[in-house]
């Protein structure tokens, strides 16, 4: 059984969250999605 | 023996580089307890001037935070050598953010000027309910009460604190001041505080003031 | 005049007012935030918690009052998002009927050589672990799934209560939360990185990095933005842009000039140059920087003060529309007349000749912040007063 990603590093764990993200097309979207989501959740 | 007058204007100007500079010279010398206290009185004096600008607009709110985080560094600089406290306090003040509020910058500003100025200062912290402030009252026996708070419900908080001083028979045993955003001269009658003040340094003049009229 | 029309006539009043165009009432801005839950039936955890509630609230309080725009609906407190994450920095207490925020500290002075690098990286790996717990604990991605369904369901609430405004109240659109909101990167250090104290030190030890901090956030988050500018603006929404002054609250007039005004002189530049308007929530006071705004061109700038004494600032500052004005002080202690006259001074001696938008001074949170006959008179009356 594969140890589980730290999903705070970068870029591995980021692009772990990335895969989750299944609802947006691709990986374009899917980036530009998570970095508004670090945003907000940084800002609020 | 380091050159108060230097000191005072470098802590004055907020030069943080040129203080601890002069104050690791000075414990270099071996000093007594004496010339610690000397140089003590010569930082305070130096918080006096940033006092000073800053009811001149020269200085603003971060510059009151960083003068009194230089102060409490060079005190703790200094301890060592100061022993025990020997040096004369003007007043005592109990000092807190009322129930319902976190904020604390304001009352750190004050807390720091005050002790500058020679007053002992007990803080409670923040968000203390009433009878914090009146445990705090009967256990340290203060010349004054001061009650901080940024948001407008502290208003409400302050004028409970008060009653609950009332209560304990114990309201005139002491001056009470209010500050923050909020006060105001109606809220401080509201409330049956002695004086309020939006401005630290002005607080600390109020209560300096106080303190001279009880000799 | 059909409701079609209401919402432009909305658009327009504040457009003229900001322009100082005489005008036939006084448009009114909700600054109302969790008092409008208080005003409720339900305690404010209810109603943040859930969206349907929260929906209930603010369509209540609009039914209830009928302002022309709002600076909250019901979206500033995200607190399912981040508590989903284990950010429980949002403390709320039903009893005392208070939300309170813990001052946002999340890295040391000897780490902005890595914020300059890469803010996103750095955001990431040190900001967001220290903020929310369970990205420290077992399952993060999971609870990261979470959060991210969170944050959706939060969006689709956002804009519903928009689009509901919008269509069924014909109010216009003051600040979305999620778009629209120009922070000077000052205010990102502030808020959400290093905290008052912080700051406050950061500006005299480490001067040359924080200026380099702010270069670094400008070209990532504000050059995008400013940008957008050069779009047609958005058909149902009162301003263009929309920002908040907190971070001001430390600075003398000379670090003023130092670390914020050359970012907000290129906002307001861009604002000129592309014809918008930008509404600025000022908390403190202001009117110490007055200088710097002097020459701004009327027509762009729309200041809402808090602290700052507005009969003095409309003189100071005959070129900026202000906003506010209404004390909390009155609304929550004086009798309703004592209210209404204090709102017809306000109009009379700063809106005859437009420049001036009604609204409470504060961001309106605690139960005695407001007295609600109080409120039901006071924009009633502004309203219907025609001067």
């Amino acid at each position: 059984m594969n140890k589980e990603i730290d999903i705070t590093t970068f870029p591995e764990g980021w692009n772990e969250v990335l895969k989750t993200l299944t609802f947006l097309p691709d990986d374009e979207a899917r980036n530009e999605f998570l970095a508004t989501l670090v945003l907000f959740l940084a800002q609020m | 023996m380091v050159d108060l007058k230097v000191l005072t204007d470098a802590v004055g100007a907020l030069d943080e580089e040129k203080v601890m500079s002069l104050l690791r010279d000075f414990l270099a010398t071996n000093p007594t307890a004496g010339d610690a206290q000397q140089v003590v009185n010569a930082c305070q004096q130096g918080m006096a001037i940033v006092g000073d600008l800053f009811e001149q607009g020269e200085y603003f709110v971060g510059d009151l935070i960083f003068a009194g985080e230089l102060l409490t560094n060079a005190i703790e600089i200094l301890k060592p050598v100061i022993g025990q406290e020997s040096s004369e306090k003007i007043g005592k003040i109990v000092l807190g953010t009322v129930h319902g509020d976190l904020h604390d910058i304001g009352k750190n500003i004050f807390r720091s000027m005050a002790e500058a100025a020679g007053f002992e200062v007990h803080d409670i912290g923040i968000d203390q309910p009433p009878s914090a402030f009146v445990d705090k009252v009967k256990e340290v026996n203060p010349d004054i009460v001061g009650m901080s708070g940024v948001l407008t419900l502290a208003l409400e908080s302050m004028k409970n604190t008060v009653d609950a001083l009332k209560e304990a028979g114990i309201r005139d045993r002491v001056k009470i001041i209010i500050g923050g955003n909020p006060v105001t001269k109606e809220a401080c009658v509201q409330i049956g505080a002695d004086a309020f003040t939006t401005n630290a340094a002005e607080g600390v003049k109020i209560c300096q003031r106080w303190v001279k009229n009880y000799d | 005049m059909t409701e079609q029309n209401l919402l432009q006539e909305r658009i327009q009043l504040f457009h003229d007012t900001a322009e100082f165009k005489k005008t036939k009432r006084i448009p009114q801005i909700s600054n109302f935030f969790t008092w409008k839950i208080l005003d409720s039936e339900f305690t404010l955890s209810e109603a943040l918690f859930d969206y349907n509630k929260m929906e209930k609230v603010v369509c209540d309080f609009h039914e209830r009052y009928n302002f022309d725009a709002y600076t909250d609906l019901g979206t500033r407190n995200p607190v399912r998002v981040t508590n989903a994450l284990g950010g429980y920095h949002y403390v709320i207490d039903d009893e005392k009927e208070v939300i309170n925020i813990d001052d946002q500290v999340y890295f040391e002075p000897e780490e902005y050589p890595e914020l300059i690098e890469n803010p996103i990286k750095f955001i990431w790996t040190k900001v967001l672990p220290r903020k929310y717990k369970k990205l420290r604990e077992k399952d993060a991605l999971n609870s990261f799934k979470i959060a991210t369904y969170e944050f959706l369901a939060y969006s689709e609430y956002n804009q519903r209560i928009i689009e509901k405004f919008v269509k069924e109240y014909q109010v216009p659109t003051l600040m979305n939360m999620q778009g629209g909101v120009l922070l000077h990167p000052l205010e990102m250090l502030f808020n959400f990185f290093r905290g008052i104290k912080g700051l406050s030190l950061d500006l005299r030890r480490h001067k040359s990095q924080v200026l380099e901090a702010i270069a670094v956030l400008e070209k990532m988050f504000v050059e995008p933005a400013l940008a957008a500018l050069d779009n047609p603006g958005s058909p149902t929404t009162v301003f263009d842009a929309y920002t908040a002054f907190l971070a001001h609250s430390i600075l003398s007039p000379k670090q003023f000039g130092e670390f914020y005004w050359p970012t907000l002189k290129r906002i307001i530049d861009k604002l000129v140059a592309t014809g918008k308007k930008m509404y600025i929530f000022s908390e403190n006071t202001m009117l110490q920087f007055y200088e710097y705004f002097q020459d701004v061109p009327k027509g762009h700038l729309i200041i809402h003060v808090e602290l700052d004494d507005i009969f003095e600032a409309r003189k100071k500052l005959p070129n900026i529309c202000f906003a506010g004005g209404m004390p909390a002080d009155l609304l929550g202690y004086a009798d309703e007349q004592t209210c209404i006259d204090y709102a017809k001074k306000l109009i009379d001696e700063i809106g005859r000749d437009g420049g001036y938008i009604f609204s409470q001074n504060k961001m309106m949170s605690f139960r005695n912040d407001c007295k609600r006959e109080n409120l039901l008179a006071v924009t009633n009356f502004v309203h219907n007063y025609n001067g």
